[in-house]
């Protein structure tokens, strides 16, 4: 009985996604060491039912009348369960393609899907941690994680290489990270609540305090690493390049996502005060990911790196809903990274592919593909035209979406350039569909021209063209009936109560300065 | 002992965060001069004991009846100690294939 009260006491019952997850986690991890390694038959389609049950159990959860649990370290808003359904989705995604990518490469892999599974945890709690430790301990637990996947083919050096610069990068971006906490829990007297951080701060009138910018600063730093924004992507492009391709496919969009939405709550949660700091530190950043991310893009030889550099620019995109600050501008966000989710995993399932029959992911050897593989070809055009915005496709109403909402909040300039680097980006990405369908035989590569059979019945290989399809279908329809996942990115955000007092919030320091000014001419 | 431990209280908060400041240059300053993986990844060290000296102080002189602060340097020494261990084994396996832990002889991605 004890038990059942103290589960009452904390409100457990809003982790039961998390708690699926997990022990799908352990039947996994047993089941691989009972039964060997036959296990493997079984144990993706296992970890794939237990992601999509903690989607429906995240479903139920939807509109929880009392989302605060553990004490108020965890919270299980719908602002929350939406980022937590994209991250469990992704990795259900990931998994599928990685199952014949893993078994090529000669690794085990119940243990690549259990370290998958263990980072996708990570990422759903952080989605909903809004205490300083148990942000700290998600954060790590999903980059712990995803330091091990990247190493995962331990005999490649390329690997190696990769593993070891995202660790060195990634822990020294935590250590920063954690500097800026302590200096946050200490200014704040002695609270890691981020609600409670706020009103401490504000009580003791620290607002402008020098310390208070430095613990801003730090903390931008460690978001803006995990988000892989420029100036602090310079991991992205080797470690995309080095690391295998599944695992590439879940930090572009699972680990990304998490780091979207600690964004999202930490700067509304714990820095209201400073909200022309924190938002003008994102313009920054958005400008030099827009600018970077789809200007390096065009000179990329590597369908991995181009990929690499576009999502430091896709990045830039959705950061112009962060900065807006308002519930549109949220939405956007949600929005964005739904469609981008089906998107981006599609480029990635067709990037496998090619490089399982291929053994190559530079761009010149996918010339005249469309001659040996339409399929393949039809599906990585369409994820890359969306990708870059082109109507009727996902990316485009999400592109819309996110500049209207920029447009409406008055970050002209910021949609602006956001409105030049998309058509700097379309261009890259049309380059490579451009090569696909060339007509003459001799322009084919000889990659395509010793191009392999099309053979679905290895290994494998049906859960990765489920994936191709599925990704396909998702990517085209998402455009013509965005209408559903517009309403959800509405609603989770208007049923949000910890940015609704944002928004006013916003409203009062836009009018601020505005009277300061007044009594000034007064005077 | 008696008299020791009131000069301890008598000190300055100031103190302990000047000198995790200091720390944390040092670790920063290592980070970006060390050519050794082995060394970066003690400079990293030297950044999470930074702010463990941090949170110590913090909670010890703000917060001393719930002491979130040294909950929290607990859990950034466990965290720590794993990052440690992943660091190395990563490190290992680099070694195996490259017979060297020189940080500019890894260059093999490269744009």
């Amino acid at each position: 009985m004890d038990f059942a009260n103290l589960v009452d006491q904390l409100n457990a019952g809003t982790i039961l996604p998390e708690g699926i997850v997990l022990t799908t986690l352990m039947v996994i991890v047993v089941g691989d060491l009972i039964v060997g390694r036959s296990a493997s038959r079984w144990i993706p389609y296992t970890a794939i039912a237990g992601l999509l049950a903690a989607v429906v159990a995240l479903y139920l959860q939807w509109n929880n009348p009392n989302p605060i649990s553990f004490l108020g370290a965890f919270n299980s808003d719908d602002l929350s369960i939406v980022f937590r359904g994209i991250i469990a989705l992704s990795t259900a995604v990931t998994i599928l393609m990685s199952i014949r990518y893993i078994e090529q490469s000669g690794t085990a892999l119940a243990e690549f899907i259990g370290i998958m599974l263990t980072a996708t945890l990570g990422g759903m709690f952080l989605s909903g941690a809004s205490e300083l430790v148990t942000i700290f301990i998600s954060l790590e637990t999903l980059s712990i994680s995803s330091y091990l996947m990247t190493g995962y083919t331990k005999r490649d050096p390329r690997s190696n290489e990769a593993a070891l610069k995202y660790l060195l990068i990634g822990a020294s971006s935590t250590g920063v990270f954690l500097y800026g906490v302590s200096l946050l829990y200490g200014l704040s007297g002695g609270e890691t609540q981020l609600s409670a951080i706020a009103s401490a701060i504000a009580d003791a009138n620290l607002s402008q305090s020098l310390g208070l910018v430095i613990s801003l600063v730090f903390v931008i730093a460690g978001v803006a690493f995990k988000i892989s924004a420029a100036p602090f992507h310079q991991w992205t492009p080797d470690v995309y390049e080095g690391s295998p391709t599944p695992v590439v496919a879940f930090l572009s969009v699972g680990s990304k996502a998490a780091g979207f939405a600690l964004a999202i709550r930490l700067m509304n949660s714990a820095f209201p005060l400073l909200i022309d700091e924190w938002q003008f530190v994102f313009t920054a950043l958005a400008v030099l990911s827009m600018v970077l991310g789809n200007v390096v893009a065009l000179a990329q030889t590597s369908m991995k790196r181009m990929l690499a550099y576009s999502s430091i620019g896709q990045a830039g995109f959705v950061m112009i809903g962060l900065i807006a600050g308002t519930e549109a501008g949220y939405a956007s966000m949600i929005f964005y990274l739904l469609v981008y989710l089906f998107m981006n995993l599609g480029a990635f399932t067709c990037l496998i592919l090619f490089t399982l029959r291929t053994g190559t992911d530079q761009i010149s050897e996918y010339s005249g593909l469309y001659q040996k593989d339409p399929l393949l070809t039809l599906c990585l055009s369409i994820c890359l035209l969306s990708l870059g915005g082109i109507p009727p496709l996902a990316g485009f109403f999400g592109k819309i979406y996110l500049f209207w909402a920029g447009w409406q909040a008055g970050q002209y300039g910021l949609v602006l350039l956001g409105l030049v680097t998309t058509v700097v980006s379309i261009y890259y990405y049309i380059r490579v569909v451009r090569m696909m369908v060339v007509k003459e035989p001799q322009e084919m590569s000889d990659a395509v021209k010793n191009y392999p059979e099309v053979q679905w019945n290895l290994p494998g290989m049906r859960p990765l063209q489920v994936g191709l399809v599925l990704t396909l279908v998702a990517t085209s329809l998402a455009g013509i009936l965005s209408n559903p996942l517009f309403t959800l990115a509405n609603s989770s955000i208007a049923r949000t109560t910890t940015l609704q007092p944002i928004v006013i919030s916003s409203h009062f320091s836009a009018t601020v300065p505005a009277e300061n000014s007044a009594l000034q001419t007064q005077q | 002992m008696y008299d020791f431990e009131d000069k301890f209280r008598n000190m300055q908060l100031q103190y302990f965060l000047l000198l995790a400041a200091a720390l944390f240059c040092i670790g920063i300053y290592g980070l970006i001069t060390s050519r050794n993986a082995v060394r970066v990844l003690m400079s990293i060290e030297l950044l999470l004991n930074a702010v463990n000296l941090n949170l110590m102080a913090f909670s010890s002189y703000l917060d001393p009846l719930e002491i979130k602060g040294q909950v929290f340097t607990v859990f950034v020494i466990t965290v720590a100690a794993a990052e440690a261990a992943v660091g190395l084994a990563i490190i290992l396996a680099i070694y195996r294939n490259r017979d060297t832990v020189d940080m500019e002889q890894f260059n093999l991605l490269k744009w």
